[in-house]
């Protein structure tokens, strides 16, 4: 087991940031998931952390001890690549049993621990079979054993399940969650798949442009997000963002463009009154929009604009000024495009943004 | 219910594949026409005593084949030249091999100054004509003291051959992808140890290409054979035809034709079981 900790840690490819001067500190046993679109420094990290890439500059350090010029055959990894990257010419055993007859072990001890491995992963039948001889599902899990089977400190995942089929997918993902939480290897996990992150994660790092833009948690991550690509980036349909000023109508704090203003709670004209003719993004999940046929307080009117239903629930894409916001609700109204509607939000659950720096503004009621 | 009705096709519509691949076996078989009836003349000549209009055989014979009995008179003995033969192609095989092996994964796998230069400047060499370099190596042969010397030879080659070799091996490693190679170092080898284990294995239809060539040309050899090689005692196989054509007496059609034929049939045998890596040759570009 080990805890692991990257220092100002940076690597650059000829005039390319692709990781710029990152620090993270993943706890012993933790499942941490690197998160970010592709090209934002997420396997440049990981593939530091293997010690396949060396760092620019920085530090990498695995309990307290600096492994930078550490090769990756001592740093005690076990890794599942996206492409599985299992040998083509040895067959399942030999694939397996390959990280531990690097360690000189005697044989029947290698054929304990391979039997022991393959058990649960359910891959015990096919051992005397080649890599291109299964499917891709079961090279996946070949991959996984060939990690395991030497019992590492860390296991690191680059993109794993993103050649399989969504089925198959859906199924890993639980599995891999399993195993770490039996096991509780300290797992580093690359991937774009935001579902993948939020299911899986104890903790998720959102990169964007080589750089970390938020370490927390699945939930704070989607309910406090840090800058406004931490908000678009996690959650299906995006989080819907607009561009407001706040305005002062006789006491009364709106949030305010061309074609809309939403009164906002008294609670908040403490804090909204610093905020006063600063340019601000707003940002409303598209679960905490409310529709209605009527008019209520506060509502404002909306034209639908096209409808996506998904079976369970419908996304609703509205208009209202020149935004076009989506709106996810299991409510069934009909609807056609180019109707008026009232759309209404949730006072207590949007998200302000600084315009400029795009970072969050804290409006929380204490 | 809508009634289906047949599109009505021309003739040519329906039989238009069948005409046009008729048409282009023809051409081939046009084309290829003068090297399949040299080939057949070789047979049949080697085979028979007498010629009707010099391709018709009347008499079958193994005269000509006496060759491999007994020393032809003014020659030296067949099994000799053999011998020396394949000790040229086989270690020219074998060293062409052994260095293309390495030199390929460098050029595919390791980022050098110059690299880009020396994978265009390979082509280039390659496609020197041997014979302009005769006079610059017989001046190294001779101060080395390799002239009469089948490893004169056999350098000589190797040394002609590697670029090409090395290119095709580039081709080869470049198809592995590098997740193969990582996770061949995580699993706990070095980097050595990997291309030992991992990479050499997966490039065996390469080597096998590699070899084929290799093989091929130090069995081919003509030039330098002829130029370097003076002692009877150290021809090769291509020397003593040349031997049978070109003295001043009368050129034995039979002994030609027969002689040529076993000078063929290891090339045979090798393209018989390797026609299935040679496809697999891929000459990459410079690719990063």
């Amino acid at each position: 087991m080990a805890r692991i900790l990257l220092k100002n840690l940076s690597k650059h490819f000829k005039n390319v940031k692709a990781v710029d001067n990152i620090n993270l500190e993943i706890k012993d046993g933790e499942f941490t998931v690197l998160l970010g679109p592709s090209g934002c420094g997420k396997t440049t990290t990981l593939l530091m952390i293997a010690g396949i890439y060396k760092p620019t500059t920085g530090g990498i350090y695995f309990d307290d001890q600096i492994m930078n010029n550490v090769p990756p055959k001592d740093r005690g990894i076990g890794m599942v690549f996206q492409s599985y990257a299992l040998y083509p010419h040895m067959t399942l055993y030999d694939n397996i049993a390959f990280p531990l007859r690097a360690q000189k072990m005697k044989k029947d001890e290698i054929d304990r621990l391979v039997r022991e491995v393959t058990k649960n992963l359910d891959i015990g039948k096919l051992l005397d079979r080649k890599p291109f001889q299964i499917s891709g599902g079961q090279q996946q899990r070949v991959a996984i054993a060939r990690a395991l089977v030497k019992k590492p400190k860390i296991l690191l995942f680059d993109e794993p399940l993103s050649n399989l089929d969504a089925a198959l997918r859906s199924y890993m993902r639980a599995e891999i969650k399993k195993l770490q939480n039996d096991l509780g290897i300290t797992t580093v996990y690359v991937t774009h798949d935001q579902l993948e992150a939020m299911t899986m994660a104890d903790r998720i790092a959102v990169f964007s442009m080589g750089k970390i833009q938020q370490y927390d948690t699945a939930d704070n991550i989607y309910n406090y997000p840090a800058n406004v690509f931490v908000a678009t980036f996690v959650g299906t349909p995006a989080m819907n963002i607009l561009n407001v000023e706040v305005k002062n109508y006789n006491g009364d704090f709106y949030l305010q463009d061309e074609g809309f203003k939403f009164k906002t709670l008294p609670q908040r004209k403490e804090i909204l009154s610093n905020l006063v003719e600063k340019k601000l993004k707003l940002g409303i999940r598209p679960e905490h929009i409310r529709l209605s046929l009527k008019e209520t307080e506060n509502s404002i009117p909306a034209e639908v604009y096209v409808l996506e239903p998904l079976g369970r629930e419908v996304i609703y894409n509205i208009k209202i000024g020149n935004n076009i916001l989506k709106v996810l609700t299991e409510e069934r109204m009909d609807l056609k495009p180019g109707d008026r509607i009232f759309m209404d939000f949730d006072r207590n659950r949007y998200h302000l943004f600084d315009a400029e720096t795009g970072k969050a503004i804290d409006i929380s009621i204490r | 219910m809508m009634e289906s009705r047949e599109f009505k096709l021309s003739f040519f519509q329906k039989h238009g594949e069948k005409i046009k691949n008729t048409i282009v076996i023809i051409i081939l078989l046009v084309i290829s026409l003068p090297i399949i009836l040299s080939y057949l003349w070789l047979v049949l000549n080697s085979f028979a005593s007498e010629m009707k209009y010099g391709i018709i055989p009347t008499k079958f014979t193994l005269e000509h084949w006496r060759f491999l009995i007994e020393s032809v008179k003014g020659y030296p003995n067949i099994w000799q030249v053999t011998l020396n033969t394949f000790i040229v192609a086989i270690m020219v095989m074998f060293l062409e091999l052994f260095i293309t092996s390495f030199a390929g994964y460098a050029l595919s796998r390791y980022k050098f100054r110059g690299r880009k230069t020396m994978l265009l400047t390979i082509l280039v060499l390659h496609s020197f004509p041997s014979v302009s370099l005769l006079v610059a190596v017989y001046y190294v042969l001779r101060t080395l003291n390799l002239i009469n010397s089948l490893w004169g030879i056999i350098l000589l080659k190797v040394a002609l051959e590697i670029p090409w070799g090395a290119w095709i091996m580039k081709g080869f490693y470049d198809q592995l992808p590098w997740e193969i190679e990582w996770a061949g170092t995580v699993d706990g080898y070095s980097r050595i140890q990997v291309f030992f284990k991992v990479m050499l294995p997966l490039v065996r239809p390469g080597m096998a290409v590699t070899a084929i060539f290799g093989f091929l040309s130090g069995w081919s050899e003509f030039i330098f054979i002829n130029t370097f090689i003076l002692n009877q005692q150290t021809w090769t196989l291509s020397r003593y035809i040349k031997g049978v054509i070109g003295d001043f007496r009368f050129v034995d059609y039979g002994l030609l034709t027969s002689i040529s034929l076993f000078y063929m049939i290891p090339t045979l045998v090798f393209y018989f079981f390797a026609n299935k890596y040679l496809l697999q040759v891929n000459i990459t570009g410079t690719k990063g």
